[in-house]
């Protein structure tokens, strides 16, 4: 055993001298890393979108400001809250129209702020506060001003600063100027509102030429742009068309907007779950999270077993193709040899996984400032001391029964070419496992995940899987003997194969050969 | 020799692969503080005999004894092995290579890197021994293989054709290292079908051929057991030597010639001959016949034997 522990520990050195281990363990957090920065970065660094609209039907345009202006509002208003409460140096820097703007909407209630907003962007006077009433211009006039270098200094976000709506340019052929300007990219598109909005095909090109004869005798509005597999500004424009519309149809139908709302109200079914004692009980997000957790740690186990029996089989044929292995068995039992590498990968492979878990949860601890509560479930699931023994010892099972194959397999090739071919056998049940995983996510204890778990290659991956179920006692402890007598077997026949394989060269043995190997004992 | 206990001890071993039979009924006493050539063509049995010998085979029949263990598997750390495929560990430092095969053979940490760390300067190497393996000269390489071996000084000591694929430099390295051995005490098996080599330096050669001991004794024996011979050094043609009945072989090799006398054969009457038919003679030395003739001899010996037979 002495002699496997230093097997162990040099084959431990030497997975961890490669270049592999070293790519394998930063990649996850790497690419977590890229994942969050670039769409961030991305994020920032895109320019607003230029574009202007030509609106024939010559009221919609106005509407859609209006409403562009009334979310501007509200999610300034919020903005200035957070400020005033959390910083309050840069809410003093504001202008003094934001900040009288802020303080009239703080002191309101829930109900009254949305109608001092939709007062402030409209023309009424009715129940309008003495704020709405002395200063509406004034605000009105700053955020039209507002550049996106001031708002940007201010730390302030309007839509502007992603969609920015320039002016039409003045004479007589304006879509010359505006498709001239969107060639020299100074316009990333433009919108053409088509005189008849409101008609049943909505202006629209496509039901424009259907009912043209009857409803719509302008032209059809269209979206102009270079670019169009971009759609984000299409997409935010058409939203607010198509509600100012609705609600003028709604309007001309005389249908009140609360009845038409009410009309459209969909049956909103409640979740919750049964607990542990029978009862029925509240869905929380973290039983959101427990739910799929275990699909997260099955991909992890995945990589994990995959990486690691991989590292196995590269450093057995490495051995062999660089003539150690008759050094080594002159010093060694084969089957210390084959125990000492086994533990020695299996050590590199905790490390990699094991950097991997740290890094998610570092990751989700860092995330849970500020996504909130959502993330504070998941670290907690991600930290229950059930899950991650099951992840250790199913990595554990997993990877032995892999690397057994893997290191018999490896004691008969002589490259690392030759070995792919024979990979298939292990590359099924891998495939399966990944295949089947949404699916036993989903049904944890189905029929098709209790059959998939009692089958040993797939066992730790499918159990892993259903934890979120999670199954009887009875299908993890039958599962799990069948894995160890599985392993058992196949470490046995893995040795025997290693004994014999390990000092073969030149061709690769027959398949009657190996047989004959497994055999004789 | 009686009281002196064999290093060796192999008594009707056999051992086959599937239907083909590598070693048949092998029968060898190697003692202590001698070196011993393993001579036989490739495919002879010579490699199959070193691994039963180390353990690594286990015998179909037969018995056999190392340094006074019926199985050689609990001596291991007794033995020294260079094997004719050898290599290192491509990424490993060179002193930690050398270190590490000490401590597989039971020797401490710390003692296998204070032996490593000498050793390596004895030969040379000590300004190498932080470098990776795959840094190192071919013959570098060969040098750290033959300390790798040595590091745990074995009593027993099996090298597998050490000599093939050395450079001169190394090949007298080697040379030096297995008499080294000898006069430690240490028993020497080497495998080889270079001839010249054995004849140099064993005390004991034992050939073996298709799985089977040839013969087996004191070089000299050996050697003198095959008869007379002439080493003749010449320049003309002596074709006709062959048809002379005094005359059983001659290995000509162009200038020089092995002329193997028949029983009886009287080296007068082949120098008659030559100056007869003006050759003209350089050297004229009465000899015992050279390994390589013992060798060939034996293995078209056995070869006629099996064609009988």
């Amino acid at each position: 055993m002495n002699k496997a522990w230093l097997v162990a520990r040099q084959e431990f050195r030497q997975t961890v001298s490669t270049k592999a281990f070293w790519i394998g363990l930063l990649s996850l957090p790497v690419i977590i890393c890229l994942a969050v920065a670039v769409p961030v970065l991305l994020d920032r660094t895109t320019d607003a979108r230029r574009y202007a609209v030509v609106d024939d039907s010559g009221w919609l345009l106005a509407e859609i400001d209006r409403s562009i202006y009334q979310d501007d509002l509200q999610g300034l208003a919020e903005d200035l809250q957070r400020k005033h409460r959390q910083d309050r140096e840069a809410h003093d820097r504001l202008p003094e129209i934001l900040r009288a703007f802020g303080g009239a909407w703080r002191e309101l209630d829930e109900m009254h702020r949305d109608g001092m907003i939709q007062a402030l962007a409209s023309a009424a006077t009715v129940d309008a506060s003495t704020f709405v009433i002395a200063r509406r211009a004034e605000l009105l006039d700053w955020w039209t001003r507002a550049t996106t270098e001031d708002l940007d200094r201010l730390h302030l976000e309007l839509s502007r600063q992603r969609f920015d709506r320039v002016e039409v340019p003045p004479g007589t052929d304006t879509e010359a100027a505006l498709n001239k300007a969107i060639r020299e990219g100074q316009l990333f598109a433009y919108f053409i509102i088509g005189s008849d909005p409101i008609g049943r095909g909505g202006g629209r090109a496509k039901d424009a030429s259907q009912h043209a004869s009857r409803y719509d005798s302008g032209r059809s509005s269209e979206y102009v742009s270079n670019n169009l597999t971009d759609r984000e500004l299409r997409d935010w424009f058409a939203a607010y068309a198509d509600a100012c519309v609705r609600r003028v149809r709604l309007q001309r139908e005389g249908i009140q907007p609360q009845v038409a709302d009410w009309v459209q109200a969909s049956v909103s079914f409640g979740e919750r779950r049964v607990d542990a004692g029978g009862e029925v009980a509240e869905v929380a997000t973290r039983d959101k999270v427990r739910q799929w957790a275990p699909a997260v740690f099955t991909y992890l186990l995945w990589i994990a077993v995959f990486t690691s029996a991989q590292m196995l089989l590269t450093s057995t044929i490495e051995e062999k193709s660089a003539r150690i292995m008759e050094v080594l068995v002159s010093s060694v039992s084969p089957t210390d040899l084959l125990t000492g590498k086994v533990i020695g990968v299996a050590g590199a492979g905790l490390i990699v996984v094991g950097s991997w878990a740290l890094c998610l949860l570092v990751g989700m601890l860092s995330l849970a400032h500020i996504v909130g509560p959502a993330a504070q479930g998941l670290t907690q699931v991600a930290a229950d001391p059930y899950l991650l023994v099951a992840f250790a010892v199913y990595f554990l099972l997993g990877y032995l029964l892999y690397a057994a194959y893997l290191v018999g397999l490896g004691s008969l090739c002589t490259s690392l070419k030759e070995s792919q071919n024979l990979m298939w056998p292990a590359m099924m049940p891998l495939l399966v496992a990944l295949m089947s995983m949404t699916h036993i996510s989903k049904d944890p204890n189905g029929t098709i995940a209790r059959v998939l778990s009692f089958i040993p290659p797939l066992t730790p991956f499918v159990m892993m899987n259903r934890s979120g179920g999670p199954p009887p006692l009875w299908e993890y402890v039958a599962t799990t003997l069948l894995l160890v007598l599985s392993i058992w077997l196949a470490v046995r026949a893995a040795a025997r194969v290693f004994r014999v394989g390990i000092l073969a060269t030149g061709s690769r043995p027959s398949a009657r050969e190996v047989l004959r190997w497994l055999l004789a004992g | 020799m009686t009281g002196v206990t064999c290093a060796v001890h192999l008594d009707g071993v056999s051992k086959s692969f599937g239907d083909r039979p590598a070693v048949c009924d092998l029968s060898l006493k190697i003692w202590p503080g001698a070196i011993y050539g393993f001579l036989g063509p490739n495919g002879a049995g010579k490699t199959t005999t070193m691994r039963l010998i180390l353990g690594i085979y286990l015998p179909d029949s037969g018995s056999v004894s190392v340094l006074g263990h019926e199985d050689p598997r609990l001596v291991r750390e007794r033995i020294g092995y260079l094997p004719e495929e050898r290599g290192l560990y491509p990424r490993m430092r060179v002193l930690d290579q050398v270190a590490y095969f000490g401590a597989l053979k039971g020797l401490s940490d710390l003692e296998s890197r204070s032996r490593a760390g000498d050793l390596l300067d004895k030969y040379g190497l000590g300004s190498c021994s932080q470098l990776r393996c795959q840094a190192l000269s071919k013959g570098m390489a060969q040098k750290v293989q033959i300390l790798a071996t040595l590091i745990h000084e074995p009593d027993l000591v099996i090298l597998d054709e050490p000599f093939s694929g050395l450079d001169p430099v190394n090949r007298d390295l080697m040379r030096d290292v297995i008499i080294g051995l000898r006069e430690r005490g240490a028993s020497v098996i080497f495998s080889t079908h270079i001839t010249e080599q054995a004849e140099q330096i064993c005390d004991h050669v034992v050939l073996i051929d298709g799985g089977r001991k040839l013969l087996d004794g004191a070089t000299q024996q050996v050697r003198a057991a095959a008869g007379g011979a002439v080493h003749l050094e010449y320049e003309g043609d002596i074709s006709m030597l062959a048809g002379l009945p005094d005359v059983q072989r001659v290995n000509d090799a162009g200038r020089q010639a092995e002329i193997i006398l028949a029983e009886g054969g009287d080296p007068q009457v082949v120098l008659r001959s030559l100056v007869e038919h003006a050759v003209t003679v350089l050297a004229f030395d009465l000899r015992q016949p050279s390994l390589h003739e013992v060798f060939i001899r034996s293995v078209n010996r056995s070869a006629a034997e099996v064609s009988l037979g």
